[in-house]
């Protein structure tokens, strides 16, 4: 589904995973794999290599089978993101009402095509299938790409949540430079 | 909050709990749904409570956030309680004057009711409003009722008490001998009878098994599992707990998709305050029934929607589907005798089980028992969540319900079941919505998507839209699916581009019926069912495109003068499973 590649990573801070590990208070199982890349990519906005290599040796799961249920699933990344994630929603009730042109206004103030992120490192846009808030179409949601330190977390075990993002009802292309402007002082 | 050990200490609490309801309190009622939260819902919310603090009235006014209640469109919605007055695109400016006109003097403020499009009148109360009036509620009965953060708001609005029954001796036979003749059928797509899949589970040998919550709504333009799961969470656990009874299963999983955070938190909160009350864990009430439960969180892939391949994802591997048989009733979860029903089909299963099998029978047609909730979006006035009882036309839901075609504009197609359905035309609104009469018409019931286009709309950029996305979701394992998701798209991409040939049209065809007919699972088995769809009633769109340019507008193209509509010998209407949900 994704063209991807694990390159060669200095060190990172693993001590937060270790210690979430830790936390689970069981012996690590193939199911704890997905939620395990979940909170990865919540913490650092990405799987850094050398936190997939820590997953691989806790669960004792080949690296080549972490990576590859990885490129799997869409909410993974293998590169950085921005300070925030802009996600348009691209869901059939939203491309009726003219997403794509959302879309494409907040790529042409920002200077960036589905998928990447600004020089500065402050927005990411994606596009997403639906988020289910089909009713308000087009919809953009706004928030830190980072999301398992301090938002919503919960307890050990608990999920991590996000609802930390911020939902833009009935968008249209004119009100973009508004909302990206909010983003823009913090 | 302390453990309930018998159905007895259940009833008690209960009992307690409507005892202790203040009466004669006035109660403001705020929409906590997502819709109604991205129009400030929350920050009205705040003020509404600094309000009642300020002129301290806490013991006279009670505030209440609620789940969605499905007029989404016309957030953030306010209903006060007892006069039932309903107050829509309420801002946080008009907090003060609700509580200071409205709840204390009992004035109405007219410039926050509802206008009826029809009559052009103010409406005062919800039930009057023609969204809600034409609507049965049975699984969205209690969204907008209770909190649904309170396991007390559910006990006390009557919840629970399908449980009490089923384990006040009722045998597990029986449980699924109620289900199977309501005539319950899996709301996630496929219409399996769930009574039926129950038994299969029920009769299977192995030493555990599994019942799984499909909340993976994939579909893009479908919303109502989570609506279901962030307004009334408590009940779709109720429906799990009956269904582990039923089949014999100790352990269960929610699988809910990421993008879905408050659902996952309602969900959460749900099973943690069931669990504290001894409603979920061992021993449940004192009657021997133990049952774990557990969240897994999607990771976006809508292939997961398919069963099989949701057991690959919660066992931890790439998400793709495998060959049935053997079926997950035989071998699922970790191979593991296991049931999958979808969040809506849970809903129903506590309704049917207090109100009886004849009574949830005599709703619906022959084939298709009870209501179906749809997710009402596009280019219709009133978007937002919509429960109706099997049969109804598609007219009423649009028309009805919906208030008809938004900005004026004249009605083109309704597209139904999402990626995996079909664009129905004019000609059909009258058709019934029941399983077997949207498969006659080129689609399927689905999960409830309901997608309505008006004349702006070009069909065929439609078509490439739903097949640029099944294109993407393809997981890639079947060859047919892989590579003939991709042959159509390019397909029409160059009808689009007006470099189309005139054998393109019969290559479509080709192409559909090979992908229809071949493909591993539900997902490239649907697959081109909006291309077939758009084929069978906006050939003609098609065909324009072979005579000339393209249009300029991407999406856009002119108006048809009359949609004119051939049929062609498709293979649309056999639809197989669905991609989406299954169960």
């Amino acid at each position: 589904m994704k063209k991807e590649t694990l390159k060669q990573e200095a060190p990172i801070e693993l001590g937060g995973l270790e210690r979430h590990i830790k936390n689970l208070n069981h012996r690590l199982s193939r199911s704890d794999l997905i939620p395990l890349l979940q909170y990865t990519q919540d913490s650092y906005g990405y799987l850094p290599r050398p936190a997939l290599e820590f997953i691989s040796r806790s669960t004792r799961i080949p690296l080549s089978r972490v990576f590859g249920v990885a490129t799997f699933y869409s909410q993974f990344s293998f590169v950085p993101k921005g300070k925030f994630t802009i996600k348009v929603c691209v869901g059939t009730a939203c491309h009726v009402r003219g997403a794509d042109k959302v879309k494409s206004r907040i790529g042409e103030l920002l200077g960036v095509k589905d998928g990447e992120t600004t020089a500065d490192y402050r927005f990411t846009l994606e596009s997403v299938a639906c988020l289910g808030t089909c009713a308000l179409g087009p919809i953009v949601v706004i928030g830190s790409s980072k999301k398992a330190e301090g938002c919503c977390g919960g307890g050990p075990g608990k999920q991590a949540l996000s609802l930390g993002d911020k939902f833009y009802g009935q968008v249209s292309p004119e009100k973009v430079q508004e909302i990206l402007g909010r983003y823009n002082k913090e | 909050m302390g453990r309930l050990n018998s159905i007895k200490d259940l009833r008690n609490l209960r009992e307690g709990l409507k005892k202790g309801q203040k009466t004669g309190v006035s109660t403001v009622v705020v929409c906590g749904g997502t819709g109604c939260e991205t129009f400030g819902g929350h920050e009205l919310y705040e003020s509404l409570n600094n309000i009642i603090k300020d002129r301290e009235l806490e013991g006279k006014i009670s505030l209440k956030k609620t789940g969605c209640q499905g007029f989404c469109e016309r957030g953030p919605l306010v209903t006060l309680w007892p006069s039932n007055i309903f107050y829509q695109k309420v801002k946080e400016s008009d907090a003060t004057k609700i509580i200071d006109e409205t709840v204390t003097n009992g004035k109405v403020l007219e410039n926050l009711l509802f206008t009826d499009p029809l009559t052009n009148k103010k409406v005062t109360h919800q039930s009057e409003v023609p969204f809600y009036k034409k609507q049965h509620r049975l699984v969205l009965r209690l969204n907008g009722v209770i909190d649904p953060t309170s396991i007390h708001d559910y006990i006390a609005a009557g919840g629970y008490t399908s449980l009490e029954r089923v384990l006040d001796g009722m045998s597990p036979e029986q449980v699924i001998k109620e289900v199977a003749d309501s005539g319950l059928r899996g709301r996630g797509g496929a219409g399996f009878p769930t009574g039926k899949k129950w038994e299969f589970v029920r009769k299977a040998t192995g030493d555990i098994k599994y019942i799984i919550c499909n909340g993976d709504e994939g579909d893009p333009g479908a919303f109502m599992d989570r609506s279901v799961l962030e307004g009334n969470p408590h009940l779709v656990v109720e429906g799990m707990i009956i269904a582990a009874y039923a089949i014999g299963s100790r352990k269960g999983y929610f699988y809910v998709r990421a993008e879905y955070p408050m659902a996952v938190k309602h969900v959460q909160r749900a099973i943690d305050q069931a669990s504290e009350l001894g409603l979920l864990g061992e021993d449940i009430l004192g009657k021997g029934l133990d049952l774990d439960l557990e969240i897994k969180k999607g990771a976006g892939a809508f292939v997961c929607g398919e069963e099989t391949a949701l057991i690959a994802s919660i066992e931890g591997k790439r998400g793709m589907p495998r060959i049935r048989p053997p079926y997950p009733a035989i071998s699922g979860l970790w191979g593991k005798p296991t049931c999958i029903n979808n969040v809506e089909t849970l809903a129903n299963v506590p309704i049917i089980i207090e109100k009886g099998a004849q009574w949830y029978s005599n709703i619906g047609t022959q084939g298709s028992k009870g209501t179906k909730v749809f997710a009402l979006a596009g280019n219709v006035k009133n978007t937002g969540l919509v429960e109706v009882p099997m049969g109804t036309t598609l007219r009423e839901i649009i028309f009805d319900i919906g208030g008809g075609i938004a900005k004026g504009r004249k009605f083109k197609a309704a597209q139904v079941g999402g990626p995996s359905g079909g664009c129905i035309p004019a000609e059909y609104l009258d058709t019934p919505i029941d399983y077997e009469s949207l498969q006659k018409v080129g689609a399927i019931m689905g999960s409830g998507g309901l997608i309505v286009v008006d004349d702006k709309t070009s069909m065929v950029e439609f078509a490439r839209y739903f097949m640029n996305f099944v294109q993407d979701e393809s997981c890639g394992k079947c060859v047919p699916c892989r590579i003939g998701t991709r042959r159509m798209l390019e397909t029409l991409n160059r009808l689009l581009k007006g470099e189309g040939k005139e054998s393109d049209l019969d290559l479509l065809m080709e192409l559909a019926a090979h992908t229809k007919e071949t493909s591993l699972c539900g997902l490239g088995q649907t697959a081109p069912n909006p291309v077939l769809s758009t084929l069978r009633y906006f050939r003609h769109e098609y065909e324009a495109l072979l005579k000339k340019a393209p249009p300029s507008e991407g999406t856009v193209t002119e108006p048809q003068e009359k949609v004119k509509v051939r049929h062609s010998e498709s293979a649309v209407g056999t639809a197989g499973t669905e991609a989406g949900q299954c169960g």
